[in-house]
């Protein structure tokens, strides 16, 4: 396996722990972005569907066991977020995809399906507005992961290091 | 060869994708987060209406053997009957005289099993009886032969029922002759008493039936036999096998005991701590 492969997970592990630690004061009316789910993003349209959907459930299910969610909930919303971005690599396109704005517009729908999936799992209520899921447990956190990942993008390397 | 190569090559995402989220599933599925239950709730009543469906279409096989064993079982209960009636003249009669008063008093729902969970350390059915019949979580679930399990959670029309075999179910039970206690559960593979003292009096073939102090209205269930004593050389304490009176995996009609069950004892046993179905 090449060394590349190898570096998402060793990535992950800052990334975990900003996400716990530092991340929750960037809240906003209880909505924080998933730089695990832009870790992922990335990386599968670099590797492929096949890769990222095996890194997301290995990194999902690290999540669920550091952060004390329903373990399952990460591994099973991030799987399907990683499947959905894989259908947008493009192998002779790689880095063109992850520097142009549809990476944007791939990391909003990966996250808006991570979020909903993710929000009927570990807040499950039969009395859920559609609307207020949809909107609030679906698109806000999908806005600013996206709103972050832009910013992760403006003043990323232009050199990859990654 | 080639053609599964073939199938792999071009759908080997998919495959993987759904690999993986089926073990995504399954670790939800062992969580114990009301949301999950919740989820599960829906999940269930939504399978168990479709289900329901076919299970009323297609005619249950075996119907005839299990008429004549019904027959035959209805006969033998009505002798045991009326021994007991008997007794139970008796015991009023003695009851009266000692001035004690009769509280126990309970009502049998009948009712079907329409979908069984495949795992084997966390078998569970669902019933076409729900909160609108009046079951709720905590009532137990037996057959002609003895108990099934209990009521984990009910939606409006369906119930899930906890099993003996399932891993998380807890009894108190007793030996019916020498009246030793113990907590009942499912290993995995075998239903087990265990850590009860070496001086306790069971003996291979003895009668285990639920405790008074077990949650389900202090009413003796039968449970099964005694099939084995486990006696390790070390420790004080012994383990018990017990061979369960009620085949779990072919059982098909049962009855809900409506009473409701106290939730102080619930929470002892450790089956409803999270409040049932509330």
């Amino acid at each position: 396996m090449k060394f590349e492969k190898i570096l998402p997970f060793i990535y992950f592990i800052p990334v975990l722990l900003i996400q716990m630690v530092i991340v929750p004061y960037f809240e906003l009316r209880g909505v924080v972005p998933d730089l695990i789910l832009i870790l992922i993003v990335f990386y599968t349209l670099k590797f492929g569907q096949l890769y990222g959907i095996i890194l997301a459930f290995i990194l999902g299910g690290i999540t669920d066991f550091s952060t004390g969610s329903i373990l399952g909930s990460s591994m099973f919303t991030k799987t399907l977020s990683a499947f959905i971005a894989g259908y947008f690599f493009n192998e002779n396109q790689t880095v063109s995809i992850i520097k142009s704005p549809l990476f944007l517009g791939i990391i909003f729908l990966s996250s808006l399906v991570n979020a909903i999936s993710f929000s009927l799992i570990s807040n499950f209520d039969i009395s859920i507005n559609i609307f207020s899921l949809l909107f609030e447990e679906g698109m806000l956190p999908a806005i600013y992961t996206t709103v972050i990942a832009s910013i992760v993008m403006i003043f990323a390397p232009k050199r990859s290091y990654i | 060869m080639r053609i599964l190569q073939n199938i792999w090559n071009q759908f080997k995402e998919y495959l993987v994708l759904v690999f993986l989220l089926l073990i995504s599933v399954l670790f939800i599925s062992h969580s114990d987060h009301p949301s999950v239950k919740n989820l599960k709730t829906t999940t269930f009543g939504t399978f168990a209406f479709i289900t329901s469906f076919f299970s009323d279409v297609i005619p249950a096989g075996g119907l005839k053997s299990e008429n004549a064993k019904l027959r035959k079982q209805n006969a033998e209960l009505m002798l045991e009957v009326n021994k007991l009636r008997e007794f139970g003249i008796e015991n009023v009669e003695l009851k009266n005289l000692l001035s004690l008063r009769d509280t126990v008093s309970y009502q049998l729902i009948p009712a079907k099993v329409i979908l069984k969970s495949f795992s084997t350390d966390q078998t569970t059915f669902t019933l076409d009886k729900g909160k609108e019949e009046g079951i709720k979580a905590g009532m137990a679930v037996i057959t002609g032969e003895g108990l099934v399990g209990v009521v984990e959670q009910s939606s409006e029309n369906y119930s899930l029922v906890r099993t003996l075999k399932h891993l998380n179910f807890r009894v108190v039970v007793k030996d019916q002759r020498s009246r030793f206690q113990g907590i009942l559960h499912w290993t995995g593979s075998q239903l087990i008493i265990s850590n009860l003292p070496k001086t306790s009096e069971i003996k291979l073939g003895d009668r285990i039936i639920t405790s008074e102090l077990s949650s389900f209205i202090g009413q003796p269930f039968p449970i099964g036999i005694v099939k084995k004593i486990i006696n390790p050389d070390e420790g004080y304490f012994n383990n018990v096998l017990i061979k369960s009176f009620v085949e779990i995996e072919k059982v098909e009609n049962v009855f809900i005991v409506a009473a409701i069950p106290h939730k102080i004892k619930n929470s002892v046993e450790l089956n409803f701590y999270n409040g049932g179905d509330e």
